[in-house]
C-alpha cells in the first residue's frame, strides 16, 4: 500500500505539486490521470524518493520514504519516467544486476529471471545486447526490471508509452493478474482509454493539484456525464494534453 | 544488510557491473590505456635524440663551400678536430631536412680582405630552431671567433699595440648545465606519465559511470533500486580505480622496460633504471594517487550538466601532474619538506628519489600517502552524498 498525504514540490516560484493527497491500496489499481504537464511525474518521483518533497510524507507499506528510503524502495517495483538500459549489457545481464541489488540470491535469481521474461515473451532478448532494441523491446525489459523482485507495490510512470498493440494487452493482463494477486498497482498516464480499461480507483490531476478521485462510477456520478471521458471534461474544465 | 558479507556482496554488484560494462567499451578503454603505451616510448625517443646531440657535439662535421679561398682558416679548423667535407648544395633544404648540420661558407673576396686587413667574410648556415644544427653552428661560431680574435692580436701586436686595449670587456662563462641535469629533465618527463597514467586511466570510466549513466538515463532507475548511495558509489569507485590502477602498472612496466633497452645513458652522466622491485615501489606510491584522481573526476564529471562537459572538467584535471612537475623539471626549485605535503607534488618527489636510486625518508613517505588519502577520502564522502541528490539525478 503507497500512502502520500500532503505533498508539496516546487521548483522556484512553480507549484509543481500542490498539496497532493492519494492512496493506492493492494488489491486495486489506481491509476493517476493528468494532462501533459499536470504533475504526475514529478508525484511519481517524489513518491520513490528521487525527488524530496517541500511538504507531506510518503509511505510505502508503513515505511517513509524520506526516513527509510532503502526499506521503502526495496518494497516497490518502479518503471521510472527513463527507461535507460545499458547498450553493452544484455537483457539476462540487466536482469541479473537488478535482482541482485536487491539482494536476490544466485538461486533465486535464475527463477526470477525465467519468471520475468515470460511477461512479455521476451526469451529472444534474453542474451542480446541492447543496443539497437526497438523503444518497445527496451520498454519490455524496463518492465522486466520492475518486476525482478516480485514486488509488493508496483509504480509505474505512463507504462504504455510507446508499446504496441499487443504488448499493451499483455501488460493489461499482467496488471490484473498481479491485481487479483493482492498488489499494489499506481501507475501514471494521459490516455483515457488506459485508464477507463484498468483502473479501479483513479486520481484526476492538472495544474499540480488533485481535482477529483474516485471509482470510475464515482467519478461519473460526481460529474454527472455518461461516460469517463465527459466527466474527465467537466471536472477539469478542459481535455487539453489528454489522449483519448 | 548488518553483515560485512552483505555490505561486500551490494559493493561487488556494482563493481563487477561497471567493469563489465567498461571493458566492452573497447574505444575507451584505448583512450584509457593507449597513451600508457606510448607515452614511454616518447621518452625512449627524448632520451636517444639527447643522446645524439651530445655525440655530435664530439666530432664536429661541416660542410664547406669555396674551401678554396680560405686555406689558412681551414687548416687551423682541422686543428681543432672539425671534420671538412667539400660541399655545393642548397644548404636551407639539406639543413633542414636534417641531412647535414651546418655550412661554412667562404666569400670569394675573403683572400683579398684578409690580406687588406679589412673584415673578410664568411658565412654560417644553419637553423637555429633544430638542435643539432644550433649546437654544431654555435661550435663553430666559436672556433672561428678565437680564430679571427687571435689573427686580430697578432696584427695589433705587428702595430706595436697591446692587444688587450682592444678587449674592453671580458666573458668567462660558467655554464652549469650538465649532461646529467639535461638528463634530469627527461627524468621529470618519466615522473609525469607516470603521474597523469592514473588520470589518463580511470577518465573515461569515471565519466561514463556518472554523467555517462545520467545521459543514458540510466542513473535514475540505477538509484530506485534500494542499495545505499555509499555502496553504489563505491562500487562505481573501485572499477574507476581498477583502470587507473591499470594505467598507472601498464606505464611504469613500460617505462622499466624502456630504461632497460637504451644504454647510452650512462654518457649522460646517470643512470635511471627502474628493477622490478623498483617498479613495484612506485605502483605503490601511485596508489593514494589513483584513488585521488578517481575521485576527483568523478566529482566532476557528477557536477557536469552533460558528458561533453564532464570530458571538459576531466581535461583540465589531467594537466595538473604537469604543473606538480615543473619545478623539478626547471631546476628552479630542490626537494624541500613542504612538498610532501601537497598531493601529486609528495609522490613525485618520492618517484624521484626512487628513479635516482636513493632513499626513501619514512616521514615523508608517510606525510605524502596520508594527505593524499585524506583528500581522496574527503571527495569520496562528496561523492556518496549528492548521488541522490536532485541536482544530480534530473540535472539542476
Amino acid at each position: 500500500m503507497i500512502e502520500v498525504e500532503g505533498l508539496c514540490k516546487s521548483f522556484g516560484e512553480i507549484k509543481a505539486v500542490d498539496d497532493f493527497s492519494l492512496r493506492a491500496e493492494d488489491g486495486r489499481i489506481t491509476g493517476l490521470l493528468g494532462p501533459n504537464g499536470a504533475g504526475k511525474t514529478t508525484t511519481l518521483r517524489t513518491i520513490y524518493g528521487l525527488q524530496q518533497a517541500d511538504q507531506g510524507s510518503v509511505r510505502v507499506d508503513g515505511s517513509d520514504i524520506a526516513q527509510d528510503f532503502l526499506a521503502a524502495t526495496a518494497k516497490v517495483g518502479i518503471f521510472p519516467d527513463s527507461i535507460g538500459l545499458y547498450d553493452r549489457l544484455t537483457t539476462r545481464e540487466h536482469l541479473r544486476f537488478y535482482g541482485e541489488m536487491h539482494g536476490l540470491s544466485d538461486a533465486d535469481l535464475e527463477e526470477a529471471i525465467d519468471r520475468t521474461q515470460g511477461y512479455f515473451n521476451i526469451d529472444d532478448l534474453l542474451d542480446r545486447r541492447c543496443k539497437g532494441f526497438s523503444h518497445g523491446q527496451k520498454m519490455k525489459v524496463a518492465l522486466s526490471r520492475a518486476l525482478i523482485h516480485s514486488p509488493q507495490n508496483l509504480i509505474l510512470d505512463e507504462p504504455t508509452n510507446g508499446l504496441d498493440v499487443m504488448s499493451i494487452r499483455l501488460l493489461r493482463e499482467l496488471l490484473s493478474r498481479l491485481r487479483d494477486e493482492g498488489k499494489c498497482i499506481l501507475f501514471s498516464s494521459h490516455v483515457m482509454q488506459e485508464v477507463s480499461a484498468l483502473c479501479d480507483y483513479i486520481y484526476i490531476m492538472a495544474a499540480g493539484r488533485l481535482m477529483a478521485a474516485g471509482t470510475p462510477e464515482q467519478l461519473c456520478e460526481k460529474a454527472q456525464t455518461e461516460t469517463l471521458e465527459e466527466a474527465f471534461v467537466s471536472l477539469i474544465g478542459s481535455d487539453e494534453g489528454i489522449a483519448l | 544488510m548488518s553483515s560485512s558479507g552483505s555490505v561486500m556482496r551490494g559493493i561487488r554488484v556494482v563493481y563487477l557491473k561497471e567493469l563489465k560494462d567498461s571493458l566492452r567499451d573497447r574505444r575507451a578503454l584505448l583512450t584509457a590505456l593507449l597513451p600508457a603505451l606510448l607515452m614511454p616510448l616518447f621518452m625512449i625517443f627524448m632520451f636517444n635524440s639527447v643522446a645524439d646531440t651530445l655525440d655530435s657535439a664530439e666530432d664536429l662535421e661541416v660542410q664547406v663551400i669555396g674551401e678554396e679561398f680560405a686555406p689558412d682558416l681551414l687548416a687551423f679548423l682541422r686543428t681543432q678536430d672539425v671534420n671538412l667535407v667539400p660541399y655545393d648544395g642548397d644548404p636551407k633544404e639539406d639543413i633542414q631536412a636534417g641531412d647535414i648540420e651546418v655550412v661554412l661558407e667562404i666569400s670569394p673576396d675573403y683572400a683579398e680582405d684578409f690580406t687588406a686587413s679589412t673584415p673578410a667574410t664568411i658565412y654560417i648556415h644553419s637553423d637555429n630552431s633544430l638542435d643539432r644544427s644550433d649546437v654544431a653552428a654555435d661550435r663553430l661560431r666559436n672556433l672561428i671567433r678565437g680564430y679571427g680574435a687571435s689573427i686580430g692580436s697578432m696584427r695589433l701586436l705587428v702595430r706595436g699595440i697591446n692587444p688587450a686595449v682592444s678587449a674592453a670587456v671580458q666573458i668567462e662563462n660558467k655554464d652549469y648545465s650538465t649532461d646529467a641535469s639535461r638528463a634530469a629533465q627527461i627524468l621529470s618527463g618519466m615522473q609525469m606519465f607516470i603521474l597523469m597514467a592514473a588520470f589518463f586511466g580511470s577518465a573515461p570510466s569515471a565519466i561514463d559511470t556518472t554523467a555517462g549513466e545520467r545521459e543514458r538515463n540510466s542513473l535514475e532507475p540505477l538509484l530506485v533500486h534500494p542499495l545505499s548511495s555509499a555502496k553504489i558509489i563505491l562500487g562505481k569507485y573501485f572499477a574507476v580505480c581498477s583502470f587507473g590502477l591499470l594505467a598507472t602498472i601498464l606505464t611504469v612496466v613500460v617505462s622499466g622496460t624502456a630504461l632497460e633497452s637504451m644504454s647510452s645513458l650512462e654518457a649522460l652522466g646517470i643512470d635511471p633504471r627502474l628493477s622490478g622491485p623498483m617498479q613495484l615501489s612506485v605502483i605503490s606510491l601511485m596508489a593514494p594517487v589513483i584513488f585521488l584522481a578517481a575521485g576527483m573526476q568523478m566529482l566532476l564529471a557528477l557536477f557536469a550538466k552533460t558528458f561533453k562537459e564532464a570530458q571538459s572538467y576531466t581535461g583540465i584535471v589531467m594537466i595538473l601532474p604537469i604543473f606538480v612537475v615543473i619545478p623539478s623539471m626547471t631546476g628552479m626549485v630542490n626537494e624541500e619538506p613542504w612538498m610532501f605535503f601537497v598531493p601529486l607534488l609528495g609522490q613525485q618527489q618520492l618517484v624521484d628519489r626512487i628513479l635516482r636510486g636513493d632513499d626513501l625518508e619514512w616521514l615523508s613517505l608517510l606525510f605524502a600517502t596520508g594527505v593524499t588519502l585524506a583528500l581522496a577520502a574527503v571527495l569520496l564522502m562528496a561523492l556518496m552524498r549528492i548521488l541522490r541528490s536532485e541536482r544530480v539525478v534530473y540535472g539542476g
